[in-house]
């Protein structure tokens, strides 16, 4: 006899080595999912939080208008700007214990990414995005665009919304009434409040919004 | 002939001993594998959980946040108050008026409650609470002070 | 096949599947973390806004009274909000000259005065105070009086920051009463230049009951035509209308209140009458004008910066405001009923002066204590951490605006990351002048030494101004009439209903 195998022995060894793969397979691919998972939801933690954190800390000491450094608050639907003033640090192109910094959040839909400048210094966030929308509440309503300079003053706040770019692959148009992944709305320190009689317009413009999506 | 009987019982010994090895080898490692995967899943399962936490109080700051402003942007009146539905992620806040901190100013606590895993007849866990000072409106529609 | 093949096979499978887990709970752990540190930092933010509103919201309460010449007064302790074990505290912190609230109005304008105004109350000062004006009055509109620091080399800017904002203890902690009674000793000192100068001195058009002023130009324009002009002009007897309809027509240059006091004091109208009329009635149009001193609160070395006020003559006003009764302390006409200026003087310098102060600027500081009593001994693994806000607050319209509203958190990183930067450039140029030694002892005497900054060598810049432009502003541009200066939170309230 041959120093093989009884047929028995072989069919146990394959039984157990192709479970045993199977187990390492499968614990692979749970890793690798959780592990996508994890980076996902952190990159996208970190990239709301310092979004939006720098849009809070600029809103809390925003001017109207910064000098030389521009008009106050100026932004469209994809990009805001805020002068605040708070102390230099001799960093980010300012000098040290100067009073007047700005902070720009932009989004560019073509690569994608949310984009942070302080100063000078700018740094594309990690997160992919998919959309990024900032509108800003007037005291007569809702708008596209803010410009300080044009002698309204501060708005009454901003919002800011984030649609994260989650499934892979090319995604068409967002729905108009998607719920975004993350919102918020910021108020100016000092800004005025809406003013009440167009409280009813903006109330029949959501009511109108909401009926169109049923 | 003995050498032939001989020869064989030690082959037969060998083999043994050899398939002992293996399965013993095998043995071990399915052990160890199954150790390290039980430890890492673990690992990651709590990490996972940790991340989903962490993101949905930062969801319900958000609501929190956004609900204060609101009022005190004037956009939401005090009588409008109470619980709101639970919106399509579980969240719902709810924003009360705590008594006076100044002569125009109050100051307004919002909850946000998680309906989304909530058991029937159960609480539903108070994910966040955000407290600050607002200016107030008075009634419904009444011009600014 | 080898022997123990499949063991190193699985084990290196194990190795592999535990560097990626590493990785990934080391990120996520990091996310965890940042989000919660943004969290208190969020925390005591929000807390220190909330009480910058509840310290305008208070000096706003006491608005009539203090437009009508009273000093507002508020306690140090806004706000205490519990957060488990631990609490967050937020207060007024006092200001240079010991007080919680300072007055705006007693301050002279950089914006507005002439440079050789602005020079007088630091002829006596060090020569970085006169760096610091020449600076200020060159560099127009300027923000704010706190961002000068920034107008001197960075070699000076410690000095810069001592005389600008003076003497301070480091945020968050507990100023200790030896210190206070050493402030005070100091305080026949020079005061800090941010007690003498502002940019916010433009006067609201207000009465003392805080509605708007009478516009006497268009009310006397408007009188063939009837009406509400006319019923305006009911108020005035018959002297006074004559006199002010008489100023009206006939002057054509843009004129300062000061014509009202002399046309009515030329007429032999009563001194506090005068007062009264002042008070309720301009000359200027919008809702603020020319810049006015609040000589119950001014500084003496500004008192004694104006035209037609010299040193003598703040000296006696200084002495005497103490002693003001209540009708007196309701205009400025006591200067003539108590002998310090001549009707002619004060007819002179009447456009410039004023009794009250609608501005006002404070400081609040919010900190975590731990424990029920207030202590603020943290346990190393706490958070600790300071937000400060300077804010000047207008009580002027109905209701209250913020004009000014800084974020001073950083205060206390940036002396330190200056005593740096001035150390470096001091051994750059290879010998060490006092003041950096000076400098370098104050800084390190706030901390630890562990929080000295380690930076890469940087070229200081000598301008606060993106690279892009060229040129410096070349002609100042003067604000219009009726809105204050063009930089800040100030739009003159154009807008506000």
């Amino acid at each position: 006899m041959t120093r093989g195998f009884s047929l028995l022995e072989a069919l146990v060894g394959v039984a157990i080595a192709s479970a045993f793969l199977g187990a390492i397979a499968i614990f692979t691919t749970n890793l690798g999912d959780s592990r996508a998972r994890l980076a996902r939801s952190s990159r996208e933690i970190v990239c709301i939080e310092s979004v939006f954190g720098a849009i809070e800390r600029a809103c809390a000491s925003a001017v109207v208008s910064g000098g030389q450094q521009g008009a106050g608050i100026v932004g469209n639907e994809t990009s805001v700007r805020i002068v605040c003033s708070t102390i230099g640090l001799g960093r980010d192109g300012q000098q040290i214990f100067s009073e007047l910094g700005a902070t720009a959040v932009s989004f560019d839909p073509g690569s994608r990414r949310i984009s942070l400048r302080r100063g000078g210094s700018l740094d594309m966030i990690g997160a992919p995005v998919r959309e990024m929308r900032v509108r800003y509440l007037a005291v007569d309503g809702w708008q596209d665009a803010f410009d300080t300079a044009e002698g309204a003053g501060f708005p009454v706040g901003i919002e800011v919304s984030v649609w994260f770019d989650r499934a892979s692959g090319t995604e068409d148009e967002l729905p108009a009434d998607a719920v975004p992944d993350r919102s918020r709305f910021f108020r100016v320190m000092g800004a005025p409040r809406v003013d009440p009689l167009a409280i009813r317009r903006i109330d029949r413009e959501r009511e109108a919004a909401r009926e169109e999506q049923r | 002939m003995n050498d032939r009987r001989d020869g064989r019982k030690s082959q037969t010994g060998a083999r043994s001993r050899r398939r002992g090895g293996i399965l013993l080898e095998l043995l071990l490692a399915i052990a160890l594998f199954a150790a390290a995967a039980s430890f890492t899943t673990s690992a990651m399962r709590s990490a996972v959980d940790g991340i989903r936490r962490t993101e949905l109080r930062a969801r319900a700051f958000d609501l929190a946040a956004t609900r204060l402003a609101e009022l005190d942007a004037g956009l939401i009146a005090a009588s409008d108050l109470g619980e709101d539905r639970p919106r399509a992620d579980g969240l719902s806040v709810r924003v009360e008026i705590l008594p006076g901190a100044g002569v125009g100013l109050s100051r307004a606590r919002a909850t946000v409650r998680d309906f989304s895993d909530a058991v029937e007849g159960a609480e539903p866990t108070i994910v966040a609470v955000h407290e600050r000072v607002v200016e107030q409106r008075e009634g419904v529609r009444e011009s600014r002070r | 096949m080898r022997r123990g093949f499949v063991l190193i096979a699985v084990l290196i499978v194990i190795a592999a599947a535990i560097l990626v887990a590493t990785g990934a709970i080391f990120a996520a752990r990091g996310a965890v973390l940042g989000s919660r540190a943004a969290d208190f930092d969020r925390r005591l933010r929000d807390a220190a806004l909330d009480g910058v509103a509840l310290a305008a919201d208070a000096i706003a309460a006491q608005r009539v009274a203090v437009l009508a010449g009273a000093t507002p007064e508020v306690d140090a302790e806004l706000l205490r909000i519990a957060d488990g074990a631990r609490q967050f505290e937020v207060r007024l912190v006092p200001l240079a000259n010991g007080e919680l609230v300072q007055s705006e109005a007693g301050k002279l304008d950089v914006n507005e005065a002439a440079p050789s105004v602005l020079a007088k109350p630091v002829e006596s000062a060090s020569e970085v105070a006169r760096q610091l004006i020449e600076a200020m009055s060159a560099r127009r509109p300027n923000s704010s009086v706190d961002a000068s620091i920034a107008l001197v080399p960075v070699a000076r800017s410690l000095d810069a920051l001592r005389e600008v904002l003076g003497p301070m203890r480091a945020l968050g902690e507990e100023r200790d009463e030896a210190e206070d009674g050493a402030a005070r000793a100091r305080g026949a000192e020079f005061p800090p230049l941010v007690s003498l100068y502002t940019t916010l001195g433009a006067e609201p058009l207000v009465d003392n009951a805080g509605n708007p002023r009478l516009d006497l130009v268009a009310a006397f324009r408007d009188d063939s035509s009837g009406g509400p002009a006319t019923a305006s002009l009911e108020r005035f007897e018959d002297v006074e209308r004559e006199a002010l309809q008489a100023l009206v027509k006939e002057s054509k240059d843009p004129l300062d209140d000061a014509a009202i006091v002399r046309a009515l004091l030329g007429r032999g109208v009563a001194l506090p009458r005068i007062d009264e009329l002042v008070a309720s009635s301009t000359l200027e149009e919008g809702t603020h004008g020319a810049p006015r001193i609040d000589i119950v609160r001014a500084d003496a070395r500004v008192l004694a910066a104006l035209d037609g006020i010299g040193p003598d003559i703040a000296a006696r006003i200084a002495d005497l405001r103490e002693t003001l009764d209540e009708k007196e302390r309701l205009g400025t006409s006591w200067l003539v009923s108590r002998l310090i200026l001549t009707p002619e003087q004060y007819g002179a310098v009447a456009g410039r002066l004023t009794h009250r102060s609608a501005l006002w600027r404070f400081r609040v500081e919010s900190r975590v204590v731990q424990g029920e009593d207030g202590e603020s001994g943290a346990p190393a693994d706490e958070p600790r951490g300071v937000c400060a806000f300077d804010c000047v607050v207008d009580i002027s319209p109905e209701s209250h605006r913020l004009a000014f509203l800084r974020d001073v958190s950083m205060l206390r990183s940036a002396r330190v990351i200056a005593a740096d930067a001035v150390a470096r450039s001091a051994e750059d140029q290879s010998e060490l002048p006092k003041t950096a030694d000076s400098s370098d002892a104050e800084a390190t005497d706030d901390g630890p030494p562990t929080e000295r900054v380690i930076l890469p060598r940087s070229e200081p810049r000598a301008i606060d101004s993106p690279p892009q432009d060229a040129t410096m502003p070349g002609v100042p541009v003067r604000p219009t009439r009726g809105r204050v200066s063009a930089t800040g939170r100030d739009i003159g309230g154009a807008g506000q209903p």
